[in-house]
C-alpha cells in the first residue's frame, strides 16, 4: 500500500519511461534514429501523459509529482512542436500565396505611401525646377557643389570599384528599408517621416540636376535599378505604416494581440522589399554606375554594344517582370472571384 | 493604514514567475520565465561572439589581401575589392541574420542562450515558425536602439543599455521585450528533466531510543484515523522529516512541536503527544500503509 501519488507514479512508470528513452534518444541522435513503431508510439505517448498531467492536478497530487510529471511534458512538448524543416517548395509557396495575401491586405496603407512618396517626389522636382533658388532650403551649399560634381560627366566606374559599391549598397539600402519597417511600431511616425523626407530629398536632387543641366547623366545613373528599388522602400515603408496604424485602430481587442497578429500578416512583405531592394543594389553596383560601350569578338565581327542599350534592357526587363507578377497577385485573383 | 496598503497592493505591478501556456491540444503547461537580468547576460555573450565574427571575417580577409599583394597571383585592384565586397556582405549578413540563423537552427536558441539554458518559445504553445523569429529580430533594431546605432560606424565594445527593451521588460508581467510582443513569443528557462520520480521514503530518526518508539506505536496504531492528512500536506510533512536534520536543535524542537500540534487538530486525533517528532513519522507512515 502507498499514499495515491505514489500509487499514481506506479501505474504509469513504464510508459513514462518509453516517453523520456524517446525523447533523449530524438535529442542526441536525431528523427532519423527512431524506428517505426517509436514514431508511432510518441504523440500517442505525449497525449497519455498530458491527460496524466492534467488529471494530477485535478487530484490534487504532491507538488512533486505534478512537477515530475510536467517536466516530463515540458520536454516532449518542446520537440513534437519544434519548426518543421523547410525546404526550397516552400520559396514557391512563399511567392505564390503568402505575399500577394499580404499585399492584398494591406493594399492601403501601401497605396498611402506609393501616393505619398511619388507625389512629394515630383512635386519638389517640379517646383526646384520651375524656382533653382528653392533648393537652397533643403541642401546646403557644399551638399549642391558635391552632387553637382558628382553628375558632371556619366558614371564611368571600373569593375573593381562598382564590386565593392554594390556591397556597400546591399547593406545600407537593406538596412533603411527594415528600419522603415521596424520604425513603424511609433505608431506609423516615423515610418511616414522616413517616407518624406527621403521623398523629399531624392526630388530635390532631382530637381537640382535637372536644372543645372545633368538631368541625362542623373537619369542614366538611376534609370536601370530605380525600379526594383523604389518599389522595396513603398513595400517595407507600407508595412511600416500598416503595422502603425493597427495600433491606432485596435478597438476591441488587446493592442498587443493585434500588433502580434498584423506584424505576421506583414512578414512576407518586408521580405519581399528586402530581396528587392537586395538585386536593386546588384544593378546599382554593376550596370548603373557603368557607361562603356561593351565589346564583343564574335572573331570576325566586332559587336559593339552601348552601355545604355543594355541599361534600358534591365530597366524594361524588370518591369516586364514586376507587371506579370502584379498580374499574377491581381487579374488572376479578380477573375477567380467574378467566376465564384 | 490597511486601506492604503491595499491599495498599494492592487497598485503595483506583479510579475509572473511561471506562464501557463496553451497547446494547441488543450494541454496547460508551466514554464518559467527568464528574468531580464538573465537575458542581458545572454546578450552580451551573444554580442561577444558577434564581435569575434566580425573581427574573424576582418582577420581573413586582410590575410588574404597581404598573401595577394606579396605573391602576386591576381589581379590587385579587383581582388581588394572583391574582399570589401565580401566583408561588407558578411556584415549585413551577421547583422540580419545572426539571431535569425541560430534561433532558426536551434529551435529558438543561440550561443548565449544555450550557455544560460534559455529558450525562445511561442507563447500560444505553436512551434516557433520563421516569421516569429524573423519579427522578434528585426525588431531589435527599436529594442536596442543605443547599442545599434553605435555599433554600426565604430565596431568597438562599448558598454551598452538597450533602454527600450529593458523599460518593456520591466513594465511588462511576462518580462517580454518590444520583439517579444510583436511576435508574441517568450524567453523561458529550460529546467532539467528528472529522470527520478519522487522518492516516497523517509529517513529513520536516530535520536529517539527504542522504547520510547514502542509505547508511542502501541498508542496510535490501535486509533483509526478518521480523518485523512491531504496530498499536499503529506508532501510537506515528507519533506519536513527529511530535512530534519539540516535545523538548529532548539529550533527544531518548538517547529516539530508546532507542526504536531497543527496534524493533531487536523485529523482529529486526541492522543498526547510525548516525542513530536516520533509522531509526525508514525502519521506518515500510517498514510503510507494505508490505514
Amino acid at each position: 500500500m502507498a499514499t495515491k501519488s505514489e500509487k499514481f507514479i506506479l501505474e504509469r512508470k513504464e510508459y513514462w519511461k518509453k516517453l523520456y528513452d524517446i525523447v533523449k534518444k530524438i535529442k542526441t541522435k536525431g528523427y532519423n534514429s527512431l524506428t517505426e513503431e517509436e514514431f508511432q508510439e510518441f504523440p500517442n505517448l505525449y497525449r497519455k501523459t498530458c491527460t496524466d498531467s492534467e488529471t494530477a492536478k485535478t487530484l490534487k497530487l504532491s507538488p512533486d509529482t505534478v512537477e515530475y510529471i510536467n517536466s516530463i511534458v515540458l520536454q516532449s512538448h518542446n520537440i513534437l512542436y519544434s519548426a518543421p524543416k523547410k525546404t526550397f517548395t516552400r520559396i514557391k509557396i512563399f511567392f505564390k500565396y503568402d505575399f500577394p495575401d499580404s499585399f492584398l491586405k494591406n493594399i492601403i496603407p501601401i497605396a498611402v505611401i506609393f501616393v505619398l512618396f511619388f507625389g512629394i517626389n515630383i512635386l519638389t522636382a517640379s517646383l526646384i525646377n520651375y524656382n533653382p533658388q528653392l533648393i537652397h532650403n533643403i541642401l546646403s551649399e557644399n551638399q549642391i557643389e558635391e552632387y553637382k560634381k558628382m553628375y558632371q560627366d556619366i558614371a564611368q566606374g571600373d569593375i573593381a570599384t562598382s564590386i565593392y559599391a554594390s556591397g556597400h549598397y546591399i547593406e545600407n539600402n537593406v538596412t533603411i528599408g527594415f528600419t522603415s519597417f521596424v520604425l513603424g511600431i511609433t505608431y506609423g511616425l516615423l515610418t511616414l517621416y522616413i517616407v518624406i523626407f527621403n521623398g523629399l530629398y531624392i526630388g530635390a536632387v532631382t530637381g537640382l540636376l535637372i536644372s543645372s543641366g545633368y538631368g541625362f547623366n542623373f537619369f542614366n545613373f538611376v534609370i536601370a535599378h530605380s525600379a526594383f528599388e523604389l518599389i522595396g522602400l513603398v513595400l517595407s515603408g507600407g508595412a511600416g505604416l500598416s503595422l502603425g496604424l493597427s495600433m491606432i485602430i485596435a478597438k476591441d481587442e488587446k493592442r498587443s494581440i493585434i500588433i502580434s497578429k498584423k506584424a505576421r500578416e506583414l512578414v512576407p512583405i518586408i521580405i519581399t522589399a528586402g530581396i528587392f531592394i537586395f538585386f536593386a543594389a546588384f544593378i546599382e553596383g554593376f550596370i548603373s554606375s557603368n557607361s562603356k560601350p561593351v565589346i564583343i569578338n564574335l572573331g570576325i565581327i566586332k559587336l559593339i554594344i552601348p552601355f545604355l542599350i543594355i541599361k534600358i534592357s534591365v530597366t524594361v526587363i524588370s518591369l516586364i517582370l514586376i507587371i506579370m507578377y502584379s498580374y499574377r497577385i491581381f487579374i488572376i485573383r479578380i477573375v477567380k472571384r467574378i467566376k465564384k | 493604514m490597511e486601506n492604503t496598503i491595499n491599495k498599494l497592493n492592487k497598485k503595483t505591478i506583479f510579475k509572473r514567475e511561471y506562464v501557463t501556456i496553451e497547446t494547441p491540444d488543450k494541454i496547460k503547461i508551466q514554464y518559467k520565465i527568464a528574468t531580464p537580468l538573465l537575458r542581458f547576460a545572454a546578450l552580451i555573450i551573444d554580442f561577444f561572439l558577434f564581435m569575434l565574427l566580425i573581427y574573424l571575417t576582418y582577420f581573413i580577409l586582410s590575410y588574404f589581401e597581404v598573401f595577394n599583394y606579396f605573391s602576386n597571383i591576381f589581379n590587385k585592384k579587383i581582388f581588394s575589392s572583391i574582399l570589401i565586397f565580401f566583408y561588407y556582405i558578411t556584415m549585413f549578413l551577421l547583422y540580419w541574420g545572426y539571431y535569425l540563423f541560430f534561433e532558426i537552427m536551434f529551435n529558438g536558441k543561440t550561443p548565449g542562450k544555450f550557455i544560460l539554458k534559455l529558450r525562445t518559445i511561442h507563447f500560444r504553445g505553436k512551434f516557433l515558425d520563421i516569421r516569429s523569429i524573423v519579427l522578434r529580430n528585426f525588431m531589435r533594431l527599436f529594442d536596442m536602439i543605443p547599442i545599434i546605432l553605435k555599433a554600426q560606424f565604430i565596431p568597438i565594445l562599448i558598454i551598452f543599455i538597450p533602454l527600450p527593451a529593458f523599460i518593456c521588460m520591466l513594465i511588462n508581467k511576462d518580462s517580454k521585450r518590444l520583439g517579444d510582443i510583436v511576435a508574441d513569443t517568450v524567453v523561458i528557462i529550460e529546467e532539467k528533466f528528472d529522470i527520478n520520480p519522487p522518492d516516497f521514503t523517509i529517513k529513520t530518526l536516530n535520536n529517539i531510543k527504542k522504547e520510547d518508539k514502542k509505547e508511542n506505536k502501541t498508542d496510535i496504531e490501535n486509533k483509526i484515523l478518521v480523518k485523512k492528512l491531504s496530498e499536499e500536506d503529506l508532501y510537506i510533512l515528507r519533506k519536513y522529516i527529511n530535512s530534519l536534520d539540516s535545523f538548529q536543535k532548539e529550533k527544531r524542537d518548538i517547529l516539530s512541536k508546532q507542526m504536531a500540534e497543527t496534524i493533531k487538530k487536523k485529523i482529529n486525533d486526541d492522543t498526547e503527544i510525548t516525542n513530536s517528532e516520533e509522531y509526525l513519522k508514525q502519521i506518515y507512515m500510517r498514510h503510507k500503509n494505508g490505514n
